[in-house]
């Protein structure tokens, strides 16, 4: 008996993110995502050429909300941006995310100008490439993202993030200084599929989009995060072009925020050590959105990082075509 | 108890109030239409009113910023009078059109369409006017008027033993000796035999019916001459159950406070009396000179009118007291004709698809085809039935107010003046129009609404989404009232006696209101396994405008893109409707037993329809691109 199998006829589109030389910039490598043309690791259905990415979160400004078991690790760089890329660097990291929260008016209300010269300085400290997230939807963000697009020429960022009030100055952003864009919507294809749609009508490439389909953390919305992306991504496979993009998930922001990774041992004994309870919340979220899709994973702890670039591995090389035809008869 | 009194300015009316009552109530007790979208809830923020003198808290809301609370402007539904007050209501706060000066509407086209969906018809109505042999009583020939009328029905050939009412009774002596013995019956055929409606002297002109369309929005009748089946006058005007919320889900909420039943049934009964009054004053006819009245509208709307408790429609399992009303006497309705008329009542189909559409189904013939056809009632409560004489199949919609001129800066209803059909020749030209009954344009209506979004999308003025392009440097888009605005005629241009536009949030409730329709018919042909290009012929019911323009309907995804040859329209087949149930028992029948053959499917249980709506909320549709 033969399984039956998938056979897209669609393909998720490669976007690109840092600019070389070759581009105008100056990073070292890009990274590139997407290219499927099967679900996710099932490349004994279709290819699945690129190794999804994560990319650590570097915050512009002390993180003052971060609990303990995230300072830790970070103690030497917490207060330092530009230190803090080049430890995440040290420790492999291919992909940043700049999270520009300070330019938030209750965060710190720093102006453009300064944000945009951090990234400079960011650009000129680490080689890999570099997502830049911005405050939140509105006329701040939209000061931010343009300043960082402008500093940031050649660089191909990839700006966060575009949302369906919100998307006009962003993609004119990105089209003038040659970025790409994530486009956020709150868990819906239709929705996803809509902002896809005024984007390019825009003439945004929409190999310059990534789609940020808005993720819960464990336990707090994750399973209808899943199937949503499940089906965008079947959607998209079966040949519906205005959703063959690739997905990036803010996994660390969501699971670092849920109530099961701050309440400590003491006030729930069942639940066991704070500390090693918060880093697995972060790897079982980031491991399942692998599973819906995810090709761009932002993330905080390293030990969690660690973990689920170690998962990563395991699952690109156990869905080797060959290996996975080996698997298939023995079960 | 401490009362309190409320003074209205223009109007100058004056009522006394009980502490605590909203100004709103006031009104409402005075008769004058003060808007409540939301149904008296303090949401809408359209029942606005300023305070002249008194003591007036304010009442906070988004629409009313500090500056105009300042100046006095308050929500009459969240003012509690606590003193005396007097305030005046702008313009803007009444109900458009909706006092006693609302347009009479007889349109040529009207009166075709009616041509066209009563084609065929023979008049045979279940009421006849039969005249009568009657020799004076004498002290031989001595029994009871009664029964001299019942004997001269038997000459006549009238079976079964006619029921008279006390009404007809009392009336009946002074009729009989007043016309010198020369009289006539009016006899209904009811299920249980004949019924003596009234005598009348033989010359009496008539007999005459009321047909009645009961809207959600826009209540329409006319008066019918039941031997010929003319049309004599024809009026409509606002129901004036929209002080109590625009839409169904509202007015059942309205209905389910304490006393809300019976205000809202007034309320149906004073649109209907108004419009009758008016009609009977053209037409130079009493309304006890009618003999029989039919009524058609959706569930809700029967349920309001008869004073029967509707909450249950809205709640799951959506079940209505009842579907097949019984045939009911005026004087039990309340329905200020002859007190012994008969009142036909078209059956509902499910808890929210209503007798309104089986007109509509009859005159296209669907029930009789061997093609697909696609019936799309637009009113306020949507109503689309899919189907051919192998099965048929139902659903509602709540599109809401909007294609009925209200809830739209600049809506109206399809009366003269209306702005009907708008072309955009080029991005920065002024856009050609035609209004109904030509004239200058006082407004716009549904189809004209239509055609403005699709040519403002296909012209680039506005995005997919239905917002407005402030970039594109168009000189007709300007701010109006702290909104964007496309101008289709400013005040004086072309004599529009106000300026006529179309605002963001206008777009976003038309976006609504489209998408509400699409999402209803995409799902019904999901339900039936069949693509658009499948349906052989779209009807259209409704009170847009003379038609819509189906290739601009199409641009924004409203309906199917079908060659227009497919398309027609039958105008208000609700009033059809009820015209059939007066005119022909044979036709009559015909409504009941379609009412039995269409299965209902409940779109708010349905898997896919939110799905299907949210594709929808985009110009033309999520999945017209990219696939
Ligand atoms: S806010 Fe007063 S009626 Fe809606």
């Amino acid at each position: 008996m033969t399984a039956p199998s998938f056979r897209a006829s669609g393909r998720i589109r490669t976007v690109r993110i840092g600019g070389t030389p070759a581009d105008g910039g100056s990073r070292g490598e890009a990274v590139e995502v997407g290219g499927e043309t099967c679900l996710p690791f099932h490349r004994f259905e279709g290819e699945m050429p690129l190794r999804p990415v994560v990319a650590w979160e570097i915050p512009d400004s002390t993180p003052v909300d971060w609990c303990e078991t995230l300072r830790e690790p970070y103690a030497g760089v917490f207060d330092d941006p530009v230190a803090w890329a080049r430890f995440a660097v040290e420790r492999g990291a291919r992909l940043l995310c700049l999270d520009l929260r300070g330019a938030a008016a209750d965060k710190g209300n720093r102006s453009a100008a300064e944000s945009a010269d951090l990234l400079r300085r960011l650009l000129g400290a680490v080689k890999v490439p570099l997502i830049v997230k911005g405050p939140g939807p509105g006329e701040r963000q939209n000061e931010v993202l343009t300043a960082c697009a402008e500093a940031a020429q050649g660089e191909r960022l990839l700006l966060a993030s575009a949302v369906e009030e919100e998307y006009k100055t962003l993609v004119a952003a990105g089209v003038a200084f040659g970025h790409a864009v994530t486009a956020e919507t709150p868990i819906d294809v239709n929705l996803c599929k809509q902002l896809n749609i005024l984007m390019t009508d825009l003439h945004f490439p929409p190999d310059s989009i990534v789609i940020d389909p808005l993720t819960g953390g464990l336990g707090y919305g994750l399973e209808y995060t899943y199937s949503v992306m499940e089906r965008i991504r079947l959607q998209a496979l079966g040949g519906d072009e205005m959703l063959q993009m690739p997905f990036i998930c803010f996994v660390g922001a969501e699971s670092w925020k849920v109530k099961e990774v701050k309440v400590p041992e003491e006030r729930e004994p069942s639940w066991g050590d704070r500390a090693r309870r918060g880093v697995l919340w972060e790897i079982t979220t980031a491991v399942s959105l692998l599973h819906a899709g995810a090709a761009v994973l932002v993330m905080r702890h390293p030990a969690a990082i660690a973990a689920v670039e170690k998962a990563i591995d395991g699952l690109m090389e156990g869905t080797e075509p060959q290996r996975a035809q080996r698997t298939l008869r023995m079960g | 108890m401490k009362a309190h009194r409320v003074k209205f300015l223009p109007s100058g009316g004056e009522i006394a109030v009980r502490d605590g009552s909203t100004v709103h109530e006031a009104a409402a007790a005075l008769g004058i239409p003060i808007r409540a979208e939301c149904g008296a809830q303090g949401r809408c923020g359209r029942c606005v009113v300023k305070v002249e003198s008194g003591d007036a808290p304010p009442t906070p809301h988004p629409a009313l910023p500090d500056e105009r609370q300042a100046r006095g402007y308050r929500l009459a539904c969240l003012l509690r009078v606590a003193g005396d007050l007097v305030v005046s209501v702008p313009d803007e706060s009444l109900l458009p059109a909706a006092g006693v000066d609302f347009e009479t509407v007889i349109l040529a086209e009207d009166d075709a369409k009616r041509r066209d969906a009563l084609a065929g018809l023979v008049p045979s109505s279940p009421l006849r006017r039969i005249p009568l042999e009657l020799p004076p009583p004498t002290l031989d020939d001595n029994i009871d008027d009664r029964e001299r009328v019942c004997r001269a029905l038997r000459a006549a050939g009238v079976r079964g033993e006619p029921r008279v009412g006390l009404s007809s009774l009392r009336r009946m002596p002074a009729v009989l000796r007043g016309s010198g013995w020369k009289a006539a019956a009016d006899v209904f055929a009811g299920r249980h035999g004949p019924e003596i409606v009234s005598i009348r002297p033989v010359d009496a002109p008539g007999p005459w019916g009321l047909a009645v369309d009961l809207g959600t929005t826009t209540v329409v009748a006319e008066i019918v001459d039941l031997a010929t089946g003319a049309c004599l006058r024809r009026a409509a005007a606002y129901n004036r159950q929209l002080s109590c919320g625009a839409d169904i889900i509202s007015r059942i909420v309205a209905a389910s406070r304490e006393g809300g039943a019976g205000r809202l049934r007034e309320l149906a009964l004073e649109t209907i009396h108004a419009i009758l009054d008016r009609l009977c004053r053209h037409a130079g006819i009493g309304p006890d000179d009618i003999s029989a009245a039919a009524v058609a509208g959706n569930t809700t709307m029967v349920h309001l009118l008869l004073g029967l408790p509707a909450e249950q429609i809205r709640i799951e399992p959506y079940i209505p007291v009842v579907n097949r009303y019984p045939v009911l006497a005026a004087a039990e309705v309340g329905l200020g004709i002859d007190p012994s008329a008969p009142v036909l009542l078209a059956p509902g189909i499910g808890s929210y698809v209503g007798g309104d559409v089986l007109a509509g189904i009859i005159a296209c013939g669907m029930h009789r085809a061997g093609e697909t056809i696609l019936f799309i009632d637009a009113g306020t409560n949507g109503e689309i039935v899919l189907g051919n004489r192998d099965w048929m199949m139902g659903c509602a919609c709540s599109t809401g107010p909007a294609f009925e001129g209200v809830g739209i800066a600049s809506g109206m209803m399809a009366s003269p003046g209306a702005v009907e059909a708008v072309a955009i020749p080029s991005r920065d030209a002024a856009p050609s129009i035609v209004t109904i009954a030509g004239g200058p344009a006082r407004g716009l209506c549904g189809s004209g609404m239509i055609d403005l979004m699709a040519q403002l999308f296909l012209r680039g003025l506005v995005d997919r989404r239905g917002t407005l392009d402030p970039g594109s440097g168009c000189p007709r888009i300007a701010d109006r009232g702290g909104h964007r605005a496309y101008l289709v005629r400013e005040e004086g241009e072309e004599g529009a006696a106000r300026d006529i536009h179309l605002t963001d949030v206008d777009l976003k409730k038309l976006l609504r209101t489209k998408a509400a329709i699409q999402s209803a018919i995409r799902t019904l042909l999901r339900c039936a396994d069949l693509e658009e290009g499948e349906i052989a012929r779209i009807v259209i019911a409704g009170r847009l405008g003379e038609a819509i323009d189906a290739a601009n309907a199409a641009a924004i995804g409203m309906l199917p893109p079908l060659p227009l040859e497919r398309f027609s329209y039958v105008g208000n087949g609700s009033l059809w409707g009820a015209n059939m149930l007066l005119l022909s028992g044979e036709k009559g029948g015909e409504i009941l037993s379609l009412a039995d053959r269409i299965t209902y499917i409940d779109l708010s249980t349905h898997p896919r329809y939110m799905d299907e709506f949210i594709a929808s909320l985009f110009i033309p549709h999520t999945d017209a691109v990219g696939k």
